[in-house]
């Protein structure tokens, strides 16, 4: 600190000519004779607290720096949420003075970092390890760009159906309860409104406040269990903006909220919605949750967003039933964060080196389960230790996993994200927005975004 | 303001002067934005292909730009934003504490000025906080209406100007209240000897003198006013349904959300615009005042 | 500069019945007068202190969350934000305030003196795009910016406390030209009489009397750099100097919000600046209320 007070008032005194204070004042350069391979990885957004990305980071490069005592992990943490790890990470990318060797980024924008030219691609590496074969093709696939594989998944999160059992009880509902299609869903959050007044009966995210999050966990789950699952078309290269399963969804979303079922919009419509169900179920305040899987891992004792010990006897999970229950009749989208490496990296061959050490049994469960993910790794999800750290709830994720759905990868796709956004929140808001204005606020806002040409109607 | 001898010839001093400021306001400035202005006719995008290997696009951009209906309701945004709470709400506000100020008892004066001078001084991001827990559900606001009521996301748009307001009008009142000092007292005390009531006084003799303040201070209010990002990109992001969605709030998602940093940095561009054709206005205003006193 | 003509000119008509004004306003009436005055000025005061209730409440609440509620008492929040990292983000911030203002102060006195006294061709044309530069949103050049800062290894706080001088740069300019406008010439004839240089001029005879509008000049950039959100976010790449407005977007991006924490961290973000008010407001009331500078 002191050092730092004289470089101030060094600083103070040449601010004259001040184009020189930054450039006398740079980093100290790290010992010479020490090979530098930096990190970069969100600081509070992906793991469950700031104190478990310590945690984690701080144990890969200690353990590595043991093992590699010629190597320096250098730690780059970002700050912000979703959009500014994007944000961040791009920007960083942008001159190979800044680009992290090693860099954690979000699955769906994995496309548009190799598409830049910024990723090493991984495919000779990666036939040597063992773990990589074991990975399930779809999450393998989110890696792949024109043929070549860029990114390794380090854990997904996917959706479930949270009910309470407590209040089911209460308002004279079966448990355990086996909803088999949404109108089983709607028909439960009836009776809970009509019996326990100052429950939300259903709650299912809306609005534009917690970005895509809102889409992932709500319309594209529902989506994928749809009659008509397609977001973008593959073979018309185009959007998607009305089809029976878009009517489906929001037909749902205009049921639970034109019959009062939903939540406040307060809630809904808040940068804290993704997470607020966490507090919320333990306080007998929800009785159906279209939620995440993180929400277990989060009521467990080492996490303790709050801890929650009845969790298991009061927060029953199930599947996200489809639309008309046709088997296996699970819905459910998947997205989660993976490591990549830069294609300007000096030393590609250690960092697949670090990377590989933290694709690991240990290291791996750990940020499962302090991040709330379902490990990639087919074996590491039959694990007792990943399945007894969030019970049920860890064990049912990795059921659901493989029926996940992945969204589009094109950058585009958060275009369309923003369009069903703007959808859900105005049919949460108004109760009395129909399903064909809800269609025209998604067809609207991605024709006038893109263009009318790169829109269809599936019918 | 040039006369004295050491004005009569162009100077090598005063460029000495001049180089600091001139150097730091090119590289870091005006260079950017002249970039910014490049950026807009090209396809620079923040990832993908054309991240790195943009091109000028010609007039793609301002086609889109005249065809985005969400620019021109974001445009229209923008006007009501600025005109309610920097205009109206800011310089009348500032104005009511800057008179109240002057004739009020000493202690009251000192209580009310440090909190409104306060809340101008805050940082952006806890005004904005601070604003949103006061108009969400259970808020301070919400309690006056029924604990449940959402005021924030039933009037977004009157929301974020009232806390614009709130967040400015301390900036406006210190400056009026110069003006308003410099006001000689001769003046006011002439015009009430010929039986004006206050408020006559007030309107016909005191605005008068003081217009000219009034006009700069309209004008720098609406100028921070323009440029700000973090009030509402905190409280509302922009929503409920785009309410809120002014242009700086609009360029921020399209280049940094959508990542299309070329429409992007043109958006920011219309801002720059109309803030030149305000101080291009303020100028024609404060010349024809200077004519008229004169 | 236009205000003083626009000021004389009633002031010189008026000047015949000045000191004429007669004792006999009833008292009465002016009571109710100050009364009307003060009641509104009470109620505005109310208004405006209305919204900072929650910070306080929150604060030092247990169960501390958006809604307005009576705390059940904790300093927990304090503790948690006055330790390690918060702490270091606080001294960030202030250092990054620092180098700005200096920055811009210096940058703008010396400008400010040149364009106020010499002769600079088209002053006026450059006192007119110095103003509109004030209204330029830092969002759309803060990715020319980070590119030329990335290319100079330039990430860091000491630049971006130089990037954050400049965006104030205008505005101190300007108040500070104007402030010197109102500075009598006579004062810098004497010196120039005993030989003093240009730069002794500035420092001896014009700053110390221009001083309120440079103390304006001062806070403003200081309170610009210390709210500051998105150029430290962009620009700053080392954790250990991250400050403290990213400390509290952190709190919210959380997956637990931290309330009591976010108000407790708010406050004590907010205390130098409230602090700053006080210390500067008494010594340099003037200067503060813009002195001359905002004559247009």
């Amino acid at each position: 600190m002191l050092e730092h007070r004289r470089r101030l008032l060094c600083a103070a005194a040449l601010a004259a000519a001040a184009m020189t204070v930054a450039g006398g004042t740079s980093r100290p350069a790290q010992a010479a004779d020490k090979t530098v391979i930096s990190c970069a990885y969100s600081e509070t957004y992906v793991f469950d607290n700031e104190d478990l990305t310590k945690k984690w980071w701080g144990g890969i490069k200690a353990d590595f720096e043991k093992m590699h005592p010629d190597v320096t992990v250098q730690l780059v943490p970002i700050q912000g949420g979703y959009d500014d790890i994007v944000n961040k990470l791009s920007l960083l990318y942008r001159s190979p003075a800044t680009a992290p060797d090693i860099a954690q980024m979000a699955t769906p924008t994995v496309d548009r970092f190799a598409s830049s030219g910024y990723l090493l691609p991984l495919d000779k590496y990666l036939a040597k390890t063992d773990w990589w074969k074991k990975f399930p093709p779809v999450i393998q696939g989110e890696g792949a760009w024109q043929g070549k594989t860029y990114s390794v998944n380090t854990g997904e999160n996917d959706s479930m159906l949270y009910y309470n059992v407590d209040l089911f009880k209460k308002a004279g509902l079966p448990v355990p309860w086996k909803p088999t299609s949404w109108n089983d869903i709607l028909a439960a959050g009836r009776v809970i409104k009509a019996k326990l007044p100052g429950v939300v009966p259903i709650w299912i995210l809306a609005g534009t406040g917690s970005g895509d999050n809102t889409v992932l966990m709500g319309v594209d789950t529902m989506l994928a269990g749809s009659s008509t699952p397609t977001i973008f078309d593959e073979k018309t290269q185009k959007w998607v903006v009305d089809s029976p399963g878009l009517r489906e969804v929001f037909g749902f979303y205009h049921s639970v909220f034109s019959e009062g079922l939903g939540a406040k919009i307060s809630d809904l419509f808040s940068t804290s919605g993704v997470t607020a169900p966490v507090f919320m179920i333990p306080k007998n305040q929800i009785a159906i949750t279209f939620g995440s899987n993180f929400y277990g891992g989060n009521w467990s004792k080492l996490v303790s967003t709050p801890y929650w010990p009845q969790a298991a006897q009061v927060a029953a999970v199930v599947p996200v039933p489809t639309v008309n229950g046709k088997a296996p009749n699970i819905s459910t989208t998947i997205g989660g964060w993976d490591l990549a490496i830069s294609a300007t990296t000096k030393h590609p061959d250690l960092a697949f080196e670090l990377l590989d050490f933290m694709m690991n049994k240990e290291n791996q469960i750990n940020a499962a389960n302090w991040a709330g993910f379902v490990p990639a790794d087919t074996d590491y999800v039959k694990d007792p230790s990943f399945i007894n750290f969030a019970a049920p709830y860890n064990e049912l994720s990795a059921v659901v996993l493989p029926y996940g759905v992945i969204e589009p990868p094109s950058g585009d796709y958060l275009v369309w994200s923003r369009g069903a956004q703007e959808a859900t929140g105005a049919l949460a808001q108004h109760p009395n927005t129909t399903v064909d204005q809800a269609i025209g606020i998604l067809s609207d806002y991605v024709k006038n975004q893109l263009d009318p040409s790169q829109t269809e109607v599936l019918k | 303001m040039m006369e004295g001898d050491a004005a009569e010839k162009p100077d090598g001093v005063a460029f000495l002067l001049l180089l600091p400021t001139v150097i730091l306001l090119l590289a870091l400035f005006v260079g950017p934005v002249l970039y910014a202005f490049y950026l807009g006719l090209t396809n620079i995008a923040l990832m993908g292909p054309t991240a790195r290997h943009f091109h000028f696009t010609g007039m793609s951009n301002l086609h889109r730009l005249v065809h985005d209906s969400l620019f021109w309701k974001s445009l229209k945004l923008t006007a009501i934003f600025v005109a309610a709470s920097a205009i109206v709400g800011v310089t009348v506000v500032g104005m009511a504490l800057a008179v109240l100020i002057q004739h009020a008892v000493a202690w009251l004066r000192a209580a009310v000025g440090a909190i409104v001078v306060v809340a101008w001084m805050l940082p952006p991001l806890t005004a904005a906080l601070i604003w949103y827990a006061f108009s969400t559900t259970g808020g301070t606001l919400s309690l006056l209406g029924g604990s449940q009521a959402d005021v924030l996301n039933t009037f977004p748009m009157f929301v974020v100007c009232l806390a614009n307001i709130w967040a400015t009008a301390g900036f406006s009142m210190l400056v009026l209240s110069a003006g308003l000092r410099s006001v000689p007292t001769e003046v006011l005390e002439a015009g009430r000897m010929e039986g004006a009531s206050r408020w006559r006084v007030f309107w016909s003799l005191t605005i008068p003198i003081i217009q000219p303040t009034i006009v700069t201070n309209i004008l720098l209010v609406t100028l921070l006013s323009l440029a700000n990002f973090s009030l509402i990109y905190i409280m509302t992001g922009g929503g409920p349904g785009n309410a809120t969605n002014i242009l700086p709030i609009y360029s921020y998602q399209q280049a940094l959300v959508f990542g299309k940093l070329g429409y992007g940095a043109l958006l920011g561009d219309v801002v720059v615009i109309i803030a030149t054709i305000f101080a291009y206005l303020y100028v024609r205003v404060s010349r024809a005042t200077r004519v008229a006193a004169a | 500069m236009t205000q003083s003509i626009a000021v004389r000119s009633p002031a010189t008509a008026a000047q015949p019945l000045a000191g004429a004004v007669p004792e006999e306003t009833s008292s009465a009436a002016e009571r109710r007068e100050s009364l009307i005055v003060n009641g509104l000025l009470a109620v505005l005061g109310i208004m405006f202190l209305a919204p900072l209730l929650w910070i306080f409440f929150a604060s030092v609440d247990v169960n501390a969350s958006w809604a307005l509620s009576w705390p059940h008492f904790t300093l927990a929040h304090f503790r948690e934000v006055t330790r390690g990292d918060f702490l270091v983000s606080l001294v960030n911030t202030l250092l990054l305030s620092l180098v700005a203002s200096a920055v811009s102060t210096i940058a703008a006195i010396l400008g400010g003196y040149a364009l106020s006294r010499r002769r600079v061709p088209l002053a006026d044309g450059l006192m007119v795009t110095i103003l509109f530069l004030t209204g330029i949103p830092l969002a759309i050049m803060i990715v020319p910016v980070f590119q030329v800062y990335a290319q100079f290894n330039l990430l860091n706080l000491w630049a971006t406390g130089v990037f954050l001088g400049v965006c104030s740069l205008p505005f101190a300019l300007w108040l500070i030209k104007t402030g010197m406008d109102a500075v009598p010439k006579e004062l810098e004839e004497a010196a120039r009489m005993e030989q003093a240089s240009v730069l002794q001029i500035i420092l001896y005879v014009t700053v110390p009397v221009a001083l309120p509008s440079i103390f304006a000049a001062l806070i403003y950039s200081f309170i610009n750099a210390w709210g500051a959100f998105l150029p430290p976010l962009v620009l700053i790449s080392d954790q250990s100097q991250i400050t403290g407005p990213i400390k509290i977007y952190g709190l919210i991006g959380n997956s637990d919000v931290r309330y009591g924490d976010i108000a407790a961290f708010s406050l004590i973000y907010s205390l130098p600046v409230v602090i700053l008010y006080i210390l500067m407001s008494r010594p340099f009331s003037g200067g503060f209320s813009m002195g001359g500078a905002v004559k247009g």
